[in-house]
């Protein structure tokens, strides 16, 4: 998505008491110009100026698809920080959205990629998801609330490493959310301050792809989940990409959970993809240099599709634009 | 809105960044070329005008829809083919060029 001028929001969510709140005061200090906005005050323990509550109020739009529901709360508060903003009243230089334990973030991500005023003024940078590692276990197998969240994330965080006995159990929740997300990266944060590093799963962690195999982390909650991941061996043909996605999103839209990825396309050119169900944000060049050694390639999240009939029909699409190509 | 045409502008579609360095020209025609084939494969025409903006999906029953960017295309046709356009369906596959599943 083009950033130019418009104001990066973070949307940070996570289950109840996996540590939201001490990773929201790290990120907040030194920060004065950043909003955040919380469900509701009091509910969470964070003294600064920028402080603003709604309470989750949505209205579906379309044909009734859960992602595509707008949050009227989100719009009423993003609408007044930037009215705060232009009047000179409050300077925005970002804003974090804290959501409640159990909110679906996809609601958060449709509302301001699709109002037809804040989308020029604001775009989501990233979707921050704790996960508290003593309880992931148990809370991705009786929550589906856990388990949508850690599928949409783009940075997952892990919480509660001090009471973990030993390492063991900490490398195999990595693994588990390395299968279940491929496409995020995983840090830790102690008392809500950031690890340096970023946690890699053990080798030979593979995707989620249905197999015997899969971890008991995946749980009954995305027993159905299956992760595409499509390796940059051969360039794309955007056109025959982007026609091809934008139909499946139609058709599809709520059975894939994310898209993203960095494709090299057939001219050399970078491009990143990012998606989170029907909304996609726009693909966004990047250059060589600021990218020296990018792993390629494009991983799709998805609930209830064959990955063989997917990967059948991207071929399909591949070939059409490839034929098409001659016409250039 | 266009001052020609008195079209509203629509929104802008992911699908309209321009992406890579091929001419805007090409690119649009290979998007009707690869569109045709898609909307023939249900028994639907395409075309769109010379600026590339706008396009026109037509059933054989007269029936014309407008659609001003990609999103807008698959719904006008679903709404003109009376069924959904499903990428993952195994007979689009087929007519599209795919290999036959074997049984």
């Amino acid at each position: 998505m083009s950033q130019s001028g418009r104001i990066p929001v973070t949307i940070l969510s996570g289950f109840l008491g996996s540590g939201k709140t001490s990773l929201l005061r790290h990120m907040l200090t030194g920060a004065p110009d950043t909003a955040v906005i919380v469900n509701e005050f009091g509910a969470i323990s964070v003294d600064h100026d920028l402080l603003r509550s709604s309470e989750e109020r949505v209205a579906i739009v379309g044909g009734g698809c859960a992602c595509c529901t707008r949050r009227e709360d989100l719009e009423e508060t993003l609408r007044d920080l930037l009215d705060a903003h232009d009047r000179g009243t409050a300077r925005v230089s970002g804003v974090v959205i804290e959501c409640s334990g159990l909110a679906d973030p996809a609601p958060i991500v449709f509302t301001i990629a699709h109002h037809p005023m804040l989308r020029h003024h604001f775009y989501v940078e990233r979707l921050i998801v704790t996960v508290d590692v003593y309880n992931a276990h148990a809370q991705l197998a009786t929550h589906p609330e856990v388990a949508k969240q850690v599928l949409l994330a783009d940075e997952l965080v892990l919480t509660k490493l001090d009471l973990l006995a030993d390492e063991q159990p900490l490398e195999r929740v990595v693994s588990a959310l390395a299968r279940l997300n491929p496409a995020a990266s995983i840090r830790s944060a102690l008392h809500g301050v950031l690890g340096d590093e970023e946690l890699r799963p053990a080798a030979g962690a593979a995707a989620h792809t249905g197999d015997p195999d899969t971890p008991e982390l995946a749980a009954h909650h995305t027993d159905d989940v299956r992760v595409l991941s499509v390796p940059a061996d051969a360039p794309l043909d955007w056109l025959g990409f982007s026609i091809w996605l934008s139909m499946l999103l139609h058709a599809r839209g709520e059975q894939v959970l994310r898209v993203k990825g960095l494709l090299e396309l057939d001219d050399g050119t970078l491009v990143s993809v990012n998606g989170v169900q029907h909304v996609m944000h726009m693909p966004e060049h990047l250059t060589r240099a600021a990218l020296p050694d990018p792993a390629r390639g494009i991983v799709f999240i998805t609930r209830g599709l064959e990955v063989d009939r997917l990967k059948e029909s991207l071929r399909t699409f591949q070939r059409l634009g490839h034929t098409g190509a001659n016409m250039r | 809105m266009c001052i020609l045409c008195y079209g509203v502008a629509g929104e802008e579609h992911w699908t309209d960044a321009r992406v890579g360095d091929e001419p805007r020209a090409s690119v649009r025609a290979r998007r009707r070329a690869i569109l045709t084939q898609i909307m023939a494969a249900h028994g639907l025409d395409y075309g769109d005008d010379p600026s590339g903006v706008t396009s026109l999906i037509s059933n054989r029953k007269g029936g014309v829809h407008v659609a001003g960017n990609l999103g807008e295309v698959w719904a006008a046709a679903e709404s003109l083919a009376g069924r959904p356009l499903d990428p993952l369906d195994p007979s689009l596959l087929v007519r599209l060029g795919a290999d036959p599943p074997r049984e």
